[in-house]
């Protein structure tokens, strides 16, 4: 981002070209674009990769499901003292709420047992990477559980995991410029999810309920091209297989 | 407004105000994110929502403040509000 702080600390700058690489270019990650992080947060870089997924999934979530933001609408932020009063605002909000970090307490083998139990014939041995941060077992596990609830029929699911694995950005043009989406409201879904998901509008769903997707496929859809987005982003940081949530 | 129906707090009755509650207990104040909101519907999917974000933002010993800080970049760079 241009206009990231000059004094920003090794670790914050690490963090933002992490950022930007997972963005711009999240079809070339592989577990070297951690290592800056893992120079100089040790294990911390697990943790950070959680976060760095889990912001795909949310980003997509709202992007897609056209959620509401919670402080001001970006409209009225141009005003700067109604801007001003809702980070006032909003700050007071937040200092209700607890912040506070709390201790990790997933139990590795039972968080294992959940994704291998899940995922089939994926072996225990290729979480190993994970170990230093059982939560992230954790987390997998609560995707793969989201994924086998879903109403979608795996066909569609397949179908979503090849076009996101497609759509993904190699370059920076692919997550900014214009493209030729695809024709099908499903495709044309999970291509617009993927590089540029700010863009998806009411039209869009629009076309997805005359196909036949009620609120709670539209959910299922959204989700499944958010958690794709994540775990494309996920297994290639930390070395996983594909194949432990990809549906073939 | 959501792009599908969802159920507010003061509706919610049985599971999904469970699940709101079990909101509250995570983040230790009434206040929902409509990103949590948003998937009322279904209440095992909002609570998987909350306990993935609580382990993103609030489990291990990273400071607070760096996950912010990596959260709201990718935000930024994805364009995005939240």
């Amino acid at each position: 981002m241009a206009g990231t702080a000059g004094d920003a600390t090794p670790l914050e700058t690490a963090l933002v070209a992490l950022a930007r690489a997972s963005v711009e270019t999240p079809a070339l990650l592989s577990p070297r674009a951690l290592e800056p992080v893992r120079a100089l947060a040790g294990d911390g870089a697990l943790d950070y990769a959680l976060v760095l997924g889990a912001f795909h999934f949310i980003n997509r979530i709202a992007d897609l499901l056209g959620v509401d933001p919670d402080a001001l609408p970006p409209a009225l932020r141009r005003l700067e003292p109604v801007r001003r009063a809702g980070v006032w605002l909003a700050s007071r909000l937040v200092r209700r709420m607890d912040l506070r970090n709390r201790p990790d307490r997933t139990d590795w083998d039972a968080a294992v047992a959940a994704v291998a139990a899940a995922a089939g014939a994926v072996a225990p041995a290729a979480l190993e990477p994970l170990r230093p941060r059982p939560k992230l077992v954790e987390a997998i596990g609560l995707a793969l559980a989201e994924r086998d609830r879903t109403t979608l029929d795996r066909a569609t699911l397949a179908r979503v995991h090849r076009g996101v694995e497609a759509a993904l950005p190699r370059e920076p043009g692919d997550a900014r410029g214009l493209h030729a989406r695809p024709a099908d409201p499903v495709d044309a879904f999970v291509f617009v999810g993927t590089r540029y998901p700010a863009r998806v509008g009411a039209a869009m769903i629009r076309r997805l309920r005359a196909a036949g997707f009620d609120d709670l496929g539209l959910l299922d859809l959204a989700t499944a091209v958010a958690d794709a987005n994540q775990w494309a982003r996920l297994h290639r940081l930390l070395g996983l297989p594909p194949a432990l949530f990809r549906v073939a | 407004m959501a792009f599908i129906a969802t159920v507010p707090p003061r509706r919610a009755t049985g599971e999904t105000a469970a699940a709101y509650r079990y909101m509250a207990r995570v983040g230790g104040s009434d206040l929902v994110a409509n990103v949590v909101r948003v998937f009322s519907l279904r209440p095992a999917s909002m609570r998987r929502m909350i306990r993935s974000w609580e382990l993103a933002m609030w489990t291990g010993d990273e400071p607070r403040t760096l996950r912010e800080t990596l959260a709201a970049a990718v935000s930024r760079l994805n364009d995005c509000h939240y």
